[in-house]
């Protein structure tokens, strides 16, 4: 397989600029954000200023209310991000595996996919109480489709080269699934996982909007609902970290387990 | 290229990594939610449901669980609050739920979808919406409105209901104003950068902050022009058939923490305040009192918690004109039970 038509270019020359893109570009928003509060076009709790949001951040943060939001969040997002990505690859594999389940399940889940989750979130939250198990519902029925389209591309696109291969060697089925289709279809489970992981984030969200009593979706309803707009944007950088965070871990883990990939550029470099 | 050991190395500090972070979720959330009874006799358990962020404006509900009153009347009270109103009276529709604090009219229209919802206990006495507009427009009545943008959160809901009921009491229509506006629940922000001349709000928090952030404003009170059922303590016929005393319960302690509330606010603030609503800046301190003195003008009456028919008759003729009712409820006196009060 050739990576190397999929890489960024990686000259000594190109390298440091590149870092500093991102963070400039952030200062840039940053600086045109304080121009627009200090302007005084705009109400405070229309566009605080970034000094605000950084007290008020710098406030929960010390009152230990905002470690207790985002633990509420994390636990929903993490719960809900291993149920969907486990339910998805075990549907997908099926379905990639079986005709039969393909043609069975795949009008269900593509119409499953078209439903706006904000429209079912109030009636997962009737069916299965404002508690955790709603929450963890919505973020895994979001993790489940760019998992489960991830896993059937995977295991479909394998050659079927390889697979002669295997049987001439007398594989078995597990032996067939864990040296031959799990790591062909890694490098679509990993780009399934890195979506999901953002997905989780904006389910736990969604969740939180409709009911509930803590986390973060919970503290910018509040936010909203006292015109503390601080605490609004406060708790949306920290849905942002967490988010980066867990897709930060999946690019991680890609690195880890796809580390063949790597090793034409690494060499290159 | 990276040999075998430091990858599994990395492996496992990543499985470390998310270990640590579900072990650290879940044991940061792993505390009681229920606000523990200072009565150890308390026994029976109940989820009370209401329809909006934790606030002074439920300083009395607080008020009643921190003196205990709940507790005495054998309660255990847990406190749930949703934005979404329409999951509240499903749910004590279906007897999923037993008691909430829900807007007047939400009872009839539950009704005429059959779920048999009671109000049991008047909450707000005057009806907490409003027109507000800044103050150099002078709109100061509903005929000021004519020929103007108005901005509501949508067809539907209490603010939709006051404000037709408002227009139809003033012999307006919609047709006499320039544009009626959706603009969700963004009324401050709408009318501080007057993208609408005026917008449909709730009275006890949101010209307060216009007021504090923008401009002078002058507020159209629904109440001043037409009596409509205000917010009440809901339940439902199973719960008055089989259990009455506990509904009586909750009535009683409810009233009685409305009582204080109305009798010593500042006390009632300083007793609730910090610990019903941690996520309140102490800056935000001095509104939020303005709020709560705001919300004491429409707790405040002559009977505390008893309505009356002419009010739910006002209410039903105003969902019908507001088009969010079809046809009166053949028993409109089923809405409401007043045999609870003390």
């Amino acid at each position: 397989m050739d990576q190397s038509s999929h890489q960024l270019p990686s000259s000594p020359g190109w390298r440091t600029p590149h870092i500093l893109l991102a963070p400039g570009f952030g200062l840039f928003m940053l600086l045109i954000w304080y121009l627009v509060a200090e302007s005084g076009r705009y109400a405070s709790f229309i566009v605080p200023s970034p000094e605000r949001v950084v007290d008020r951040w710098w406030e929960i943060a010390a009152d230990g209310s905002l470690l207790r939001h985002t633990a509420v969040t994390l636990r929903e997002v993490i719960t809900g991000l291993f149920i969907g990505l486990f339910a998805a690859f075990g549907c997908g594999y099926l379905i990639a595996k079986s005709r039969t389940i393909a043609y069975t399940l795949t009008p269900y889940l593509v119409a499953l996919q078209a439903v706006p989750i904000v429209a079912i979130a109030p009636l997962l939250i009737i069916w299965f109480g404002s508690g955790i198990v709603s929450k963890v519902i919505i973020c895994a029925l979001l993790v489940f489709f760019p998992t489960l389209i991830n896993t059937m591309i995977g295991i479909r696109n394998i050659p079927p080269d390889l697979r002669d291969l295997m049987r001439s060697l007398e594989a078995n089925r597990w032996q067939m699934f864990w040296q031959l289709e799990l790591p062909a279809a890694l490098p679509f489970l990993i780009g399934g996982l890195k979506v999901s992981a953002t997905l989780a984030v904006i389910g736990a969200v969604v969740g939180e909007f409709v009911s509930a009593r803590e986390g973060l979706g919970y503290l910018i309803n509040f936010g909203r609902g006292t015109f503390d707009t601080p605490l609004v944007i406060a708790a949306v950088f920290t849905l942002t970290l967490l988010a980066l965070l867990l897709y930060g871990l999946a690019s991680w883990l890609g690195r880890i387990l796809l580390h063949w990939q790597f090793i034409g550029r690494q060499d290159i470099e | 290229m990276q040999s075998r050991t430091p990858r599994m190395i990395q492996l496992a500090a990543i499985l470390l990594i998310l270990v640590a972070l579900a072990v650290a979720a879940y044991a940061l959330t792993g505390r009681d939610d229920e606000k523990k009874s200072p009565d150890a006799k308390a026994s029976t358990h109940v989820t009370l449901f209401m329809s909006y962020i934790p606030s002074v404006q439920f300083a009395p509900v607080y008020v009643a669980l921190e003196r205990g009153y709940f507790a005495e009347e054998g309660i255990n009270l847990q406190l749930e609050n949703s934005f979404n109103e329409a999951d509240g009276v499903a749910r004590l529709g279906s007897n999923d739920l037993q008691f909430g604090l829900i807007s007047g009219e939400q009872i009839i229209l539950g009704r005429s979808q059959g779920l048999p919802l009671v109000y049991v206990f008047e909450w707000y006495h005057n009806f907490p919406v409003g027109i507000v507009s800044p103050q150099d427009l002078n709109l100061t009545e509903p005929a000021d409105l004519e020929g103007r943008v108005v901005g509501i959160p949508g067809p539907f809901g209490a603010s939709y209901m006051g404000f037709r009921a408002l227009l139809s009491a003033a012999g307006m229509t919609e047709d006499d104003l320039q544009e009626i506006r959706s603009i969700g629940f963004t009324a401050p922000d709408n009318v501080c950068e007057q993208a609408v001349e005026a917008a449909v709000i709730y009275i006890a928090n949101e010209p307060l902050t216009i007021e504090q952030d923008c401009f002078p404003v002058n507020v159209i009170k629904v109440s001043d022009y037409i009596t409509l059922v205000s917010n009440g303590l809901v339940t439902n016929e199973e719960m008055i058939r089989e259990n009455p005393d506990l509904v009586r319960g909750m009535v009683r302690a409810i009233q009685r923490g409305l009582a204080d509330t109305l009798a010593d606010p500042d006390a009632a603030f300083k007793l609730t305040v910090p610990e019903y609503v941690p996520e309140l800046s102490e800056d935000q301190y001095d509104t939020q009192r303005q709020v709560l003195q705001n919300s004491l003008e429409l707790w405040r009456s002559d009977d505390l918690g008893r309505t009356t028919p002419s009010r739910w008759e006002t209410t039903q003729t105003a969902l019908i004109d507001s088009g969010l009712m079809a046809e009166p409820l053949a028993d409109l006196s089923a809405c409401y039970n007043m045999d609870f009060l003390p």
